[in-house]
Order: C-alpha cells, then sequence, then structure tokens
C-alpha cells in the first residue's frame, strides 16, 4: 500500500537540476591522467597555469586542489605544488576522532534523499596523510629543511592519528541513522535489503586487496622517507632525534608488506654507516587504485505499475596499474633494485571497506524514500492528466529521470596517486654517474654523481609514458636538479 | 515530513564548519588565557609572547647559573651555533636567539660575535680582502688576527609532543624550548634552560 507523498514533486525536480550543475569539476583535473599520456607531466601542470604564470585551480573545492597540487609536484614544480597542496591541507584539517557527530557522519546522513556527491568532497584519511607526505617532499626538494622538518612532523602526526582516526570513522558510519522515519518506509528497506542477493551488493568489494587491518593506514614511505630526511640532514640535532628510530619501528611493527619492513631493516643498517655515500631512489609508480559507479535494480518490496525507475548506484572499488614491478640503479658493476613500501590500493581500501556495508544500506533506504515519491508523484499526474494520457506519461518520464539523476554514487577520489611507491638504496662510489633502468632492462635516464648523499625521485604513471627523474643532494639546500630522459610529448 | 528530519543535521553540518580550534588555554602566564585578556589571540602555534616569554626565561636560567660569571672577571665571547625548529609551525627561531642576545649583553657578562655561527656577518669577512686594496686607507682597513673566536656557543632546539585527553575531546601540544651554552674548548654545557609551555584545546582539528 503506497501513500501520497505529492510534496516530493518539486524538492527533487529542483534538486535534480542541483545535480545535474552543482557536481561538474574542472574536466582538466577529471582528465589528468590522460593527459599526462598525451603532454607529459610538464605539460599537464602547465594545464593549471594561467597565461600569466599564476595558478588556475578552485581553492574551494577540496578535490581539485589535492589533483592540481599532485600534478604540479609530478612535473616537479615544487614551490607551485606546495602553493595548492597548503589551500588543501586548510580543508583536510579534521581530526575527528572522538566526537560524537562527525562531520563526515552528518554529510553521510544529511544526503540519504540526494546523494553524496551533492556534498561538498571532504576528502578522506589516507589524502591528509599523502597530502602532508607530498608537501614534505616538495620542501625537501626545494632544499628547505627547516620546511621539510616541520612538514615531516606534521606528517608523523598525521600518520600516528589515522589508525584511531580509521576506527572512529568507520564506528560513525556504521551508527549514522539512515533509516527512514516512517515504519512502514523502514520496513521496504529491510525487506528489500533482504531480497536482495548479497554477492549482487558485495561487487564493489570483489576487487580490495586481502587481510585489510587499521593499523595499515600508516604510509611506510611516509615513514621511511621521513627517517632518511632526518639521517642526512644538515642539522646534529635531526640526526640525534628520536624520530628515525620511531619511524623505523612503525614500519617494521605495521607495514603489510615484507618488503616494507626488510627495506626499513636495511635502512637502519645503512644509517649506522653513514660515513658511506648513499644513493636512495624513491620511485612513484603506476596509477593508482579508482572508484567506479555501478547500478542495482531493486527488487523493491513495493510493487506498483506507477514506477518507471528504481534502482541504487554504488561505488565500486578499482585496482590501479603499475608500470613496472621495480627500477634498478647501477653504476658500474654495483647495482639495485627498488622495493614495494607503499601500496595505495591497500592504503585507500580501508576507508572504503569500513563505510561500504553502512553505503549500501543508506542507498537503498535513499531509493525507498525516492520511490515511494515517485509512486505518489506519478498518482498525482494520473488524476491531474487524465483527459491528456500523452502529458501524463511525459511528465511520469520526468520524474523518473529525476529519480534516476539523483541515484548517483560518489566516484571522487585523489586519481592521480600512483599505485605504488617504492624506495631503494645504494652505496655510492665517487664520480661515476647513476644509470636507472626498467624492470625490464629499458634505460630510464642516467644521473650524475653529486658529491655526499643523494635522493632520486622518479615518477612513471605508464611504460612508455613520460618519466620525471629529479636528483636531489643530502642534505638538501637547494632545489633539486631534472634529469633529462628520453621521452618527448606527441606533436 | 521526512525532509524536515534532515535539516537539524544539515544546520549542524553549516555550524559545524565555521568553527575551528576555538578556545586553547595556554600555562604561558603572559598569555590572554592566564591574563584573563579575552581580546588577547591564542593559538596551538607559538606566538610572540611565547617566543618572548621564553626569551625572558632563558636569559633568566643563565644568569642564576654561576657558571655564567666568567672567572677572573671579563665577559664571555659568545657565537649562537645552531637553534632547531622541530614543531608542527614554522617561525624564525632568530626571532628568539635575537632577543636572548639582546638581554645577555645588557646584562654586562657576554659579548657577542657575529664573526661564526649561524648569525655570521659576511661582511665581516669580506672586510679582509680589502687588505690589497689601493683605494682604501689600510689603517682602516680590518687586518688579520683581529678577530675574537668565541669562547662560548648558545645551541637550541624547540620541539612539541602531542597528547590527548581519555575521552579524546582535548588535545594538547607540550612545547620544550631547550636552550645550552657550551664551552668550545672543553665542550661541557656550562649552563642551559628549559622552558615549557602547554596549549590545551579541541581535539576536532589537527593543531597547525
Amino acid at each position: 500500500m503506497i501513500r501520497k507523498v505529492h510534496s516530493y514533486t518539486t524538492p527533487l525536480l529542483a534538486i535534480t537540476l542541483a545535480t545535474l550543475t552543482g557536481c561538474i569539476s574542472n574536466p582538466v583535473v577529471i582528465d589528468n591522467n590522460a593527459s599526462v599520456k598525451v603532454a607529459g607531466y610538464t605539460g599537464t601542470a602547465q594545464n593549471h597555469l594561467e597565461e600569466n604564470g599564476e595558478i588556475k585551480v578552485n581553492r574551494d573545492n577540496l578535490h581539485d586542489l589535492l589533483v592540481v597540487g599532485k600534478a604540479f609536484h609530478d612535473a616537479g614544480m615544487w614551490a607551485e605544488s606546495n602553493d595548492v597542496l597548503n589551500s588543501a591541507s586548510e580543508k583536510l584539517m579534521w581530526k575527528e576522532d572522538s566526537i560524537d557527530t562527525p562531520e563526515e557522519a552528518l554529510r553521510f546522513v544529511g544526503t540519504t534523499v540526494t546523494n553524496d556527491t551533492l556534498a561538498d568532497y571532504t576528502g578522506r584519511i589516507y589524502e591528509g596523510m599523502m597530502l602532508d607526505y607530498y608537501i614534505a617532499m616538495n620542501s625537501l626538494m626545494l632544499g628547505e629543511e627547516n620546511l621539510a622538518r616541520v612538514n615531516f612532523n606534521r606528517l608523523e602526526q598525521r600518520q600516528g592519528n589515522a589508525e584511531i582516526q580509521l576506527q572512529a570513522y568507520t564506528r560513525s558510519i556504521q551508527n549514522a541513522n539512515t533509516d527512514p522515519e516512517d515504519s512502514y518506509d523502514r520496513e521496504l528497506v529491510n525487506n528489500t535489503l533482504e531480497q536482495a542477493s548479497d554477492s549482487e551488493f558485495d561487487r564493489g568489494l570483489q576487487n580490495l586487496p586481502a587481510n585489510l587491518n587499521a593499523a595499515q593506514i600508516r604510509s611506510p614511505s611516509g615513514d621511511l622517507v621521513n627517517a632518511i630526511f632526518r639521517q642526512t640532514s644538515s642539522s646534529d640535532q635531526d640526526r640525534k632525534s628520536d624520530k628515525t628510530k620511531n619511524a623505523i619501528s612503525s614500519v617494521q611493527s605495521r607495514a603489510a608488506d615484507d618488503s616494507s619492513r626488510r627495506f626499513a631493516g636495511d635502512l637502519e643498517l645503512a644509517f649506522k654507516n653513514l660515513k658511506e655515500e648513499f644513493v636512495f631512489v624513491v620511485y612513484e609508480d603506476g596509477v593508482g587504485p579508482s572508484i567506479n559507479e555501478f547500478r542495482i535494480d531493486l527488487p523493491l518490496a513495493l510493487v506498483s505499475d506507477d514506477l518507471l525507475y528504481a534502482g541504487v548506484a554504488l561505488p565500486e572499488f578499482v585496482p590501479g596499474s603499475s608500470s613496472n614491478n621495480s627500477i634498478t640503479i647501477s653504476q658500474g658493476e654495483n647495482q639495485s633494485s627498488t622495493v614495494l613500501v607503499t601500496d595505495l590500493n591497500r592504503l585507500t581500501s580501508l576507508e572504503f571497506q569500513s563505510s561500504y556495508d553502512a553505503k549500501v544500506k543508506k542507498e537503498v533506504a535513499s531509493a525507498v524514500i525516492k520511490t515511494v515519491a515517485q509512486i505518489a508523484a506519478n498518482r498525482a499526474i494520473d488524476e491531474e492528466t487524465s483527459d491528456n494520457p500523452l502529458a501524463g506519461l511525459l511528465m511520469k518520464v520526468a520524474v523518473a529521470g529525476t529519480a534516476a539523476a539523483l541515484t548517483q554514487a560518489d566516484t571522487r577520489h585523489w586519481n592521480n596517486l600512483p599505485n605504488h611507491i617504492q624506495l631503494g638504496m645504494m652505496k655510492k662510489k665517487a664520480d661515476v654517474p647513476l644509470t636507472l633502468k626498467s624492470a625490464t632492462g629499458q634505460h630510464l635516464a642516467k644521473a650524475p654523481y653529486t658529491p655526499g648523499h643523494q635522493l632520486i625521485y622518479v615518477r612513471q604513471q605508464s611504460v612508455g609514458g613520460d618519466v620525471k627523474v629529479f636528483s636531489q643532494r643530502l642534505p638538501a639546500r637547494e632545489t633539486a636538479m631534472e634529469i633529462a630522459t628520453n621521452w618527448a610529448p606527441a606533436e | 515530513m521526512k525532509l524536515l528530519k534532515f535539516a537539524p543535521i544539515l544546520a549542524a553540518l553549516i555550524i559545524s564548519g565555521c568553527v575551528s580550534n576555538p578556545a586553547v588555554v595556554s600555562t604561558n602566564p603572559l598569555s590572554g588565557s592566564a591574563t584573563g585578556d579575552k581580546k588577547a589571540y591564542e593559538s596551538f602555534s607559538i606566538t610572540s609572547v611565547d617566543i618572548g616569554y621564553a626569551a625572558n626565561e632563558a636569559v633568566q636560567q643563565f644568569l642564576e647559573a654561576p657558571e655564567s660569571i666568567k672567572p677572573g672577571g671579563g665577559r664571555y665571547v659568545i657565537a649562537v651555533d645552531e637553534v632547531v625548529n622541530d614543531t608542527l609551525k614554522t617561525f624564525e627561531t632568530r626571532r628568539l636567539t635575537a632577543q636572548i642576545k639582546r638581554k645577555l649583553r645588557q646584562s654586562g657578562r657576554f659579548r657577542f660575535s657575529n664573526a661564526v655561527g649561524a648569525d655570521q656577518t659576511k661582511a665581516v669577512l669580506e672586510e679582509r680582502q680589502l687588505q690589497d686594496s689601493k683605494l682604501f686607507d689600510q689603517s682602516t682597513v680590518a687586518q688579520d688576527g683581529t678577530l675574537a673566536a668565541p669562547e662560548l656557543y648558545l645551541t637550541g632546539l624547540i620541539v612539541v609532543d602531542t597528547t590527548q585527553s581519555g575521552d579524546r575531546k582535548k588535545q594538547q601540544l607540550n612545547y620544550a624550548f631547550m636552550l645550552e651554552v657550551v664551552d668550545k674548548v672543553r665542550g661541557y654545557v656550562l649552563f642551559d634552560s628549559y622552558i615549557e609551555i602547554d596549549k590545551t584545546g579541541s581535539n576536532k582539528n589537527f593543531a597547525w
């Protein structure tokens, strides 16, 4: 038995317009990865500059800030990247690990009658960590040790807080009440959930990495690059600080991959021998994970001839893709390969997994509310257009279109992160250049020897695509130098 | 109406978006929260009031140490070495050392050298290059062997630890200003100071 809720029709139409107009992001931002394939990292970053060189970004839009900030970072435009990422940081300050009604939960509940994409993008816990990681890396590549120290401290705080924040986030999302107020509608939601097969709803989770746990939300590369910075800093205070030891033990006790834990141990040994010169390699590989939308036509526990659309849209986790399993750095006969340290699939999927069940329930509740409104609206249309069935049909199509437009999964995510962050290191010989090759032996770049410790930073999104290589002397006192590669943008 | 159910939530969303780290309370006795000055600005970061307080306290602790009086009289020559800011927010550490230098000089026990160290005035060394110039009256040019090497070095570190209350609703930032004066010959710490400032406030946002 369906009841009348005529007053839904107008709000639904109004919200449709908002849906169609309010969620359009900068197309250059959306197509960032495609742009890198054609124009390379520098060409893509140039898209975010005005003709006079000023940065072109919507500073009210966190999602755009993250993508544009990373695009500048990938191009080696460290100062521009920090300018943009610092704006993003102001929007990602929330810590909220104990507040009764976190903003995320409020946003979650508040968009039940519409959809998540209508709310501002508030960011993810892992995005806060990666944001501070890139700000710290930018400072290091700019040769600004004082700034790098402060930014690595912020990263350390974020990382330290992330696990408990994830637990609090999970709790608040699961406790968020998205049930319809009306008991009849609540019953419809429960019946619908029972009738829908779990496997259909679980499609969104099918590609998640195995054995996830909250402790793995900490990024090992953040800890280990922090440790490298401390031990190669020009300040004695950095080398004496407990922060190196804390970073190494955090990776050894929490990292998901054996390779990260082993590398942390190797690094600890290397730190005891820093009178020798070392080269450290940070390699950002591939395209990070993404989120797609999939739709399910609901076996709604309500049947009506007046119904033209009833379905839910859910997010589906899509794993990232790698370009190289590792890269090799060599100097004469000496050579060493990078190892996986941070798997972005693991990092990003923790929040996705923890909120997924609540999202399913919310979307079903949303579908029920919209369906009840749709049926009521269609009955009203029938009454008012009984002498003109064609006009009535057209109006019903409009109502169904509204419901369909409002059914939209939130697929926003930081889409130009790498798939993996790999680290490597090797003892250096004096005056011999360093050669970088892919795992398949393809030449990537030749970096000149610089006295003292050296950081080589490599970014490659896809095989055959642009490769960016930078070399920074450690301690970092000047801006890193870019190393030429063979890649050139298509004419 | 079902839509009305969400009105308070949406209102709370709007309100909550406008609030950031209100009411930080500091243990610095000169801070607005300690003096009751409601118009005074307080934040989780190190403020100019904190720098002034730390400089004053450090100088007081230095001067209270009997080792700050040079045996046999006269003034120690001291140079600033490295003072590292290892906190969550950048600030110019010279704002701290400049105040310390000024107050110590005013005590009549110290002379500060800018010939070496973090505050080195490059012109002092460059001046020596004028020794071969015919353009300058050589009696007015600084000659070799005239610079006074410092006897002591001032060095320091500013750190912060963050802790949360049991219910995780409050966070406290514990700042420590650790300054030492080291005898360059023996390497002894001649005197030192340790000043703490705690800042407590909401745990809603990160404190930077």
